[in-house]
């Protein structure tokens, strides 16, 4: 009969049966409320990792003090009034009227001492933040993002696709990442997203083979083949149901690799490629101070001009790295070594 | 000879005694690194003072010889060849290995070197159009400038024609010259290649100038030289020149390299090995690392012996060359390194380190200081043909914004003296007719004035229209305090309602090159660089206003004022010019009101060159220009300047 034609019809199935039945497990309707997800375990067992919740506090203390260095000022209006920092970044002190000379030492009205220009490195460090932190997460963000893609596609659809998109990869991975970005910085010439971009045309590689491992893994999973059975296309199927599956190494990966952002970032800065000198970028700051490290003969090193900012890099990178520790605990991604550390390039 | 003497009679410059003119170092040079001053003011700038302070003085009984002495260069050589460069640090080189026929002492007189006497024969009362009978038509290029293969040594716009060093040799047969100077040479003065120097030598090493880095500076005086018989040789300047006696003569070159080397010049990398009749010998370079040079054994003032100098009245026993060996100059950038380097005894001595140093090299017991008033500016260059920068009223109220007297307290720790006026004291004598008097009237309008400026950047903004802040960059060298005092100027004109100032930093000779390049002065970026001048106060002008120096060191911008140039001419190019030095300054004093009022360039401080080194290295004296320190150092006679190695 036509109008029947395509329906599955079930015979010989007793529902009573099966309600009248032994609980095959414990599990009940109220119970179902009680299922933790993923993330929320995740999320609670990070917070356990002490380690791992004092680099989060020490980030999130940074980004604060980064955000409320001074006020922030969008197509004329003020949307952040407040100044932690006493000074301008920039403010040759001197300029400004005040009693301030070059290399000061550490004292309550400079915290942090003076630097070659007699600016106020407390100053500078505190908003050297807004740098540092904010192209690391950029960076991050949008290599995560396009690696995730990339190596998305790679994994899923596999064969002559896989095979050219993964030797693209290899043509990058060939490339020394810190001197490809140095050549980009020399070329494009400096400044904040010259900068990101430098970082961003390697760094998204590594996410890309990264993820196309675990899709590979992923994609032979029942729930795929059911969803391809079912109908869904490709890009629901990947996005869907095999993405959120093999997202978690991408993660601990990224956490990680701000670290490596920043002293990449650090790395051009003191070579003099960074941002423009004067900028109060970390690494930046180092290099203007390199010629303080030696000194005429009996000459004292002002230890202030190199400590503070070196420190700040030293500090946000470890607080990284704790946190990414943190993460691949919590979400039990790794049990291999092929997540690079932050700091390593 | 004297200032005095009729334009007709025979000049000559011989003997130990002072020239009221001041003389070339050399030719006007970029200046990269450091220089600074013990802080007090230079007296004035007559050439019987010494510019070097506390100068050493070496009893000739405890020379010792041998030795490598080690010297700490603080950029790459950009060329071997001194025709080829246009920087002051590689001419520390150079002078090891070519020399002149002509010598100058630290105050800039002039003496007779290759040259056994160096005399000037005639000045004629002629201008440059008396040429115009043999000039040839050339064609123009896409700036209007005209343009011809041979090196051009007049242009006549109006004409379309210019005059070459082809037609030169016709002018001069008919008589038609400026001034000519004879020279009567050393007889037994051998090149490293053994060639024994003649007069055809001389006269043919003009032809490495041509067309070269420098050679604007060169053929803006230089007219013909010819050999008279094998030891003397006739060189013509095209018009009567003040400053003749220095700008004439040219380095002199080997036949090898006339005749066989490229137009790129001596380049130990190609194989085109530099040979002069220096006293010392190019050994090997490697680039960008160091180069080493071994003493001459066949040089000629050794085999002549110093009473051959005609003008040598100095200590008997006086050694007739440098006494160390062997020189090596390592190339070492970063003024850290430099410092470290020093400090550990790697190399002898150095110059242009951070001036936060100076103090503890200075007291230090086993390191000393040398300074040395030095012909040398720092200045500012504005893109002139870029709005809003080519309205004169937006650089003058820049020029008022400079806080000279911070830079040269708070950056240069009071080693240098601020810039009020765009001349150096130390060529003062010619350049003014009364230094101090000029200071005082340029003063007002070059000291920092926040409220002038104010009134006058209001006023040139207002008429132009143009959007505030105005945004641009300056661009400097890597040297550290060179990019504080561009931070400072950024930040003080950034102060202002004005501007949106940044800084951008480049290694010297990556700078440089950017900054020569053809279409830099479209780019609307402003320049901050230093001078390195030569003894004549022309020199301070010519350099970074004069057209014919656009794409040379050191117009980078295409400033043009062509009414100053004609007072600049007058100032040197006159019989006038020649005889009266009081004449001379008055028409310089007019240049440099008018370089205030149009301000193409902002001068901020003046420098001096500060040596620091061992004491191990005895008796060395630093040069006025950075670009001779070492070979200063090493032998001059005329200062009975000489510097060995004591190592124990």
């Amino acid at each position: 009969m036509s109008s029947e034609r395509g329906r599955i019809r079930i015979t010989g199935f007793d529902a009573d049966a099966v309600e009248r039945r032994e609980p095959l497990s414990d599990w009940t309707e109220n119970r179902a409320g009680e299922t933790e997800g993923r993330w929320e375990r995740g999320w609670r067992e990070f917070r356990q990792n002490r380690s791992a919740m004092l680099g989060l506090y020490v980030v999130a203390a940074m980004a604060l003090l980064a955000v409320f260095a001074r006020p922030i000022t969008v197509a004329g209006v003020t949307v952040q009034p407040f100044a932690l920092a006493p000074y301008r970044p920039d403010a040759i002190l001197y300029v400004q009227g005040l009693d301030v000379s070059a290399y000061e030492a550490p004292s309550l009205a400079h915290p942090f001492g003076t630097d070659g220009s007699a600016r106020d490195v407390f100053s500078r460090v505190l908003y050297g933040g807004r740098f540092s932190l904010s192209i690391g997460f950029i960076v991050v963000f949008v290599t995560a993002a396009i690696g995730l893609v990339y190596g998305a596609v790679a994994g899923y659809y596999g064969g002559w696709v896989d095979e050219v998109m993964m030797r693209v990869l290899d043509l990058i991975f060939a490339f020394p990442g810190l001197l490809l970005a140095l050549i980009i910085v020399a070329v494009l010439g400096k400044g904040y997203w010259e900068l990101v971009l430098a970082f961003t045309a390697i760094g998204w590689a590594g996410y890309a083979r990264l993820i196309r491992g675990e899709i590979l893994k992923v994609k032979e999973n029942e729930y795929v083949t059911a969803a391809k059975a079912l109908g869904a296309r490709d890009r629901r199927v990947i996005f869907r149901h095999v993405v959120p599956n093999a997202v978690a190494p991408l993660i601990v990966q990224a956490s990680l690799s701000i670290g490596t952002v920043v002293i990449g970032v650090a790395a051009l800065g003191f070579l003099g490629l960074g941002l423009p000198p004067g900028s109060a970028e970390w690494g930046t700051m180092l290099d203007q101070t390199r010629e303080t490290i030696v000194q005429g003969p009996g000459g004292t090193i002002p230890w202030w001009v190199t400590v503070f900012p070196g420190g700040a890099i030293f500090l946000f990178v470890m607080s990284m790295n704790l946190i990414g520790d943190g993460i691949n605990d919590a979400l039990d991604a790794q049990e291999g070594e092929d997540v690079a550390r932050g700091g390593e390039v | 000879m004297s200032r005095n003497a009729a334009p007709t009679e025979p000049s000559t410059v011989s003997r130990r005694r002072v020239l009221q003119s001041a003389g070339a170092a050399g030719l006007a040079a970029l200046a990269g690194c450091n220089t600074g001053s013990d802080g007090g003011g230079a007296d004035s700038g007559t050439g019987d003072l010494d510019p070097v302070r506390e100068r050493v003085e070496v009893d000739v009984d405890e020379i010792q010889t041998g030795g490598t002495v080690r010297f700490g260069l603080g950029a790459g050589i950009d060329s071997f060849d001194p025709s080829y460069s246009t920087s002051a640090p590689a001419g520390n080189a150079h002078g090891l290995v070519y020399e002149s026929i002509i010598t100058q002492d630290a105050a800039g007189t002039v003496y007779p070197w290759l040259a056994r006497t160096w005399e000037r024969m005639e000045v004629q009362d002629i201008d440059r159009s008396a040429y115009e009978p043999y000039m040839k038509s050339a064609e123009t290029d896409e700036n209007g400038t005209l343009v011809a293969d041979e090196q051009i040594i007049i242009r006549d716009p109006d004409g379309g024609q210019v005059l070459t060093v082809e037609e030169a040799p016709d002018a001069v047969a008919d008589g038609t010259y400026g001034m000519r100077y004879r020279a009567e040479l050393h007889e037994g003065v051998t090149f490293h290649n053994g060639e024994e120097m003649t007069a055809e030598h001389v006269a043919r090493s003009y032809e490495v100038v041509e067309n070269s880095s420098i050679s604007a500076q060169t053929f803006d005086s230089f007219l013909y030289a010819e050999a008279v018989d094998d030891y003397t040789v006739d060189i013509y300047g095209q018009v009567p020149d003040a400053e003749a006696d220095n700008q004439l003569p040219t380095t002199v070159y080997p036949m090898e390299h006339i005749e066989e080397y490229p137009d790129t010049g001596a380049d130990p990398r190609n194989d085109r090995t530099p040979i002069g009749t220096g006293p010392f010998t190019f050994e090997s370079y490697e680039t960008g690392e160091r180069a080493q040079f071994s003493s001459f054994d066949d040089y000629w003032l050794d085999d002549l012996g110093l009473d051959a100098l005609e003008w040598w009245d100095g200590a008997d026993g006086f050694p007739t060359s440098p006494v160390v060996d062997e020189v090596v100059v390592s190339i070492v950038t970063d003024n850290a390194t430099r410092a470290a380097a020093l400090n550990n005894g790697e190399i002898d001595l150095t110059y242009g380190l951070a001036s936060d140093t100076y103090g503890e090299y200075r007291s230090a017991e086993d390191f000393r200081l040398s300074v040395t008033d030095a012909g040398a500016y720092n200045f500012l260059q504005y893109p002139v043909t870029v709005s809003p920068w080519d309205d004169e009223r937006v650089r003058r109220g820049v020029n008022q914004l400079l806080p000279r007297a911070a830079i040269a307290e708070n950056i240069y720790n009071g080693y240098r003296n601020p810039a009020y006026v765009p001349l150096p004291e130390m060529a003062a004598d010619e350049g003014s007719a009364d230094y101090d008097a000029l200071v005082e009237e340029l003063r007002p309008q070059t000291e920092q004035d926040t409220e002038a400026a104010t009134s006058l950047l209001r006023e040139a903004v207002d008429d132009l229209g143009v959007e505030t802040p105005i945004e641009a960059t300056i661009e400097t060298n890597t040297s550290s305090d060179r990019v504080r005092e561009a931070e400072l100027v950024a930040q003080v004109l950034s102060n202002t309602e004005f501007f949106e100032i940044g800084v951008e930093t480049f290694e010297f000779t990556t700078l440089v090159q950017r900054i020569l390049g053809p279409e830099y002065y479209q780019q609307g970026k402003i320049v901050l660089i230093g001078l390195s001048g030569t003894f004549n106060p022309g020199s301070f002008y010519d350099a970074v206003n004069s057209i014919d120096n656009f794409g040379q060191c050191c117009n980078f911008q295409r400033v043009d004022t062509p009414e100053l140039d004609e007072i600049a001419t007058e100032a040197r190019y006159s019989v006038e010019a020649v005889e009266d030095p009081a004449f001379r300054g008055q028409r310089y004093d007019e240049i440099w009101r008018g370089l205030i009022e149009q301000a193409p360039n902002s001068y901020t401080v003046f420098g001096t060159n500060v040596s620091s080194l061992s004491t191990e290295y005895v008796g060395h004296n630093t040069y006025t220009f950075a670009s001779e320190i070492l070979p200063y150092g090493l032998h001059a006679p005329t200062d009975e300047q000489v510097a060995y190695l004591d190592r124990r």
